[in-house]
């Protein structure tokens, strides 16, 4: 035990020593490029552009959202072929997590629209699981190549500005049509009234997501920080934001789908109620 | 499109888009429908499991009450004829009494009558006796000495007193 004890303080010891060697010996990094240009670059996709198929070129996080789309259908399809015909009443721990993944997204469709929520129960599963996964997605560093001929990381796909707004807008317009399916016209009043809504939605999501990029692309740059800190950084960091994210996005989607379809009550009621609260 | 501030890109945003109501469509299709049916009929299934378990509950409940009601019917009923049983069983001992105590009074009526009727014969045949022996003694008296005769006389009478009593007794 003594022995193995040693052995063990030696190792730590020797990669500690290492470590420091690296750090020491080392400039600021192998970059060639400056912070304010990483940063600029994150941010605006301006030079670090790739192609799509030789269509045009697009921002990475396009790559990016259709490299995540592909895997969530294939583990979809995965899931529906090899686990879901195997589902029991008593369920096993796969069953248990699949529900859980479903259930807590229906329920939160059917606790926030309880008058109509048969399409947001899926639209919200859709969008929790796309924030959460592709927000995750950055930490698997998936390289691509620019048309520069630069290898980059496929970064997450809402910190691309574009796949935020489109979130956010399309968000906005579920939550219109909503309105409009279960009250007519007075859905559309409703939902014009938040007419800051897409922008908030689509801001506050690349937002949260660029500040993600930006913390870790930070990090990475020099490689003093490249020690223990990206383990807290990368890993904890991204894993908070996916949950947050995607858990602010999908409640306000059904918060706001289950204020503009709430059913029209007749004005006696109103009056009714307004009587008992002056009461 | 370019023109347009912070690399926002309208063509990009509508591919974005795109692929989010292909994912979104997917997924329901792929995993949240099945998930949902699987996870409903299983509440369904157990809703009716636990209906079914009520009704079965109310019916037996219903049963027990039914049978505690005529429980109490047959009790009551019970207790109407225990009550009767006992009035009838009382007459008849009554009854049976009242004849006991009539039969009690014919005998001792009976007894007395023949005590009465032994106890006068008695009576009688000392009287007689007596007659019998005051006349033998006057006739002893008047043949032989009066002072034997008198003490014949009185043993004669102590003798007839003794079996008067002796009768009696």
């Amino acid at each position: 035990m003594k022995q193995n004890k040693r052995k063990l303080i030696l190792w730590l010891v020797l990669i500690v020593v290492l470590a420091a060697a690296c750090v020491l010996t080392g400039g600021s990094g192998g970059e060639t490029e400056t912070v304010q240009e990483v940063m600029r670059d994150a941010v605006l996709h301006e030079s670090g552009q790739v192609s799509l198929f030789g269509i045009r070129n697009v921002n990475p996080g396009l790559i990016s959202a259709y490299v995540v789309t592909a895997l969530l259908l294939v583990l979809a399809a995965c899931l529906r072929i090899f686990a879901v015909p195997r589902f029991q009443n008593v369920p096993g721990r796969l069953q248990m997590l699949i529900e859980l993944w479903v259930g807590t997204f229906s329920g939160m469709a059917q606790s926030n629209s309880p008058h109509h929520n048969k399409v947001l129960g899926p639209y919200i599963f859709g969008a929790g699981t796309y924030i959460f996964v592709s927000t995750l997605f950055e930490m698997f560093g998936l390289q691509a190549v620019t048309t520069a001929g630069r290898s980059i990381a496929l970064p997450a796909p809402l910190s691309d500005i574009n796949g935020a707004i489109a979130m956010g807008v399309l968000s906005y317009l579920f939550i219109l049509s909503g309105g409009v399916s279960a009250v007519g016209l007075r859905g559309v009043g409703r939902t014009l009234k938040e007419f800051s809504l897409p922008i908030s939605m689509s801001f506050r999501l690349f937002g949260a997501l660029l500040s993600g990029l930006l913390v870790t692309e930070l990090v990475y740059y020099y490689i003093t920080l490249s020690f223990v800190l990206p383990v807290i950084v990368g890993v904890m960091f991204t894993l908070l934001h996916a949950l947050i994210q995607s858990y602010v996005l999908t409640m306000l989607v059904a918060l706001y789908y289950g204020e503009v379809s709430e059913p029209v009550h007749p004005k006696q009621e109103k009056k009714k109620d307004k009587k008992a609260v002056a009461a | 499109m370019s023109g347009l501030p912070l690399n926002i890109d309208i063509q990009q945003i509508l591919l974005h888009m795109l692929n989010f109501v292909i994912l979104a469509g997917g997924l329901y299709f792929i995993l949240y429908a099945p998930v949902k049916k699987f996870m409903d009929q299983r509440e369904a299934h157990y809703a009716e499991m636990d209906q079914a378990a009520a009704d079965k509950l109310a019916e037996a409940e219903k049963l027990a009450a039914s049978h505690q009601a005529q429980l109490d019917k047959v009790e009551d009923e019970l207790r109407e004829r225990r009550a009767e049983s006992q009035k009838i069983a009382q007459a008849a001992a009554q009854q049976q009494l009242d004849r006991a105590q009539q039969q009690a009074d014919q005998i001792i009526a009976g007894a007395r009558k023949s005590a009465e009727s032994i106890r006068a014969k008695a009576v009688a045949d000392s009287q007689k006796e007596l007659k019998e022996l005051a006349m033998a003694a006057a006739e002893k008296l008047a043949l032989g000495s009066s002072r034997d005769a008198f003490d014949e006389f009185l043993n004669l009478a102590e003798e007839g007193k003794r079996n008067e009593q002796h009768e009696k007794a």
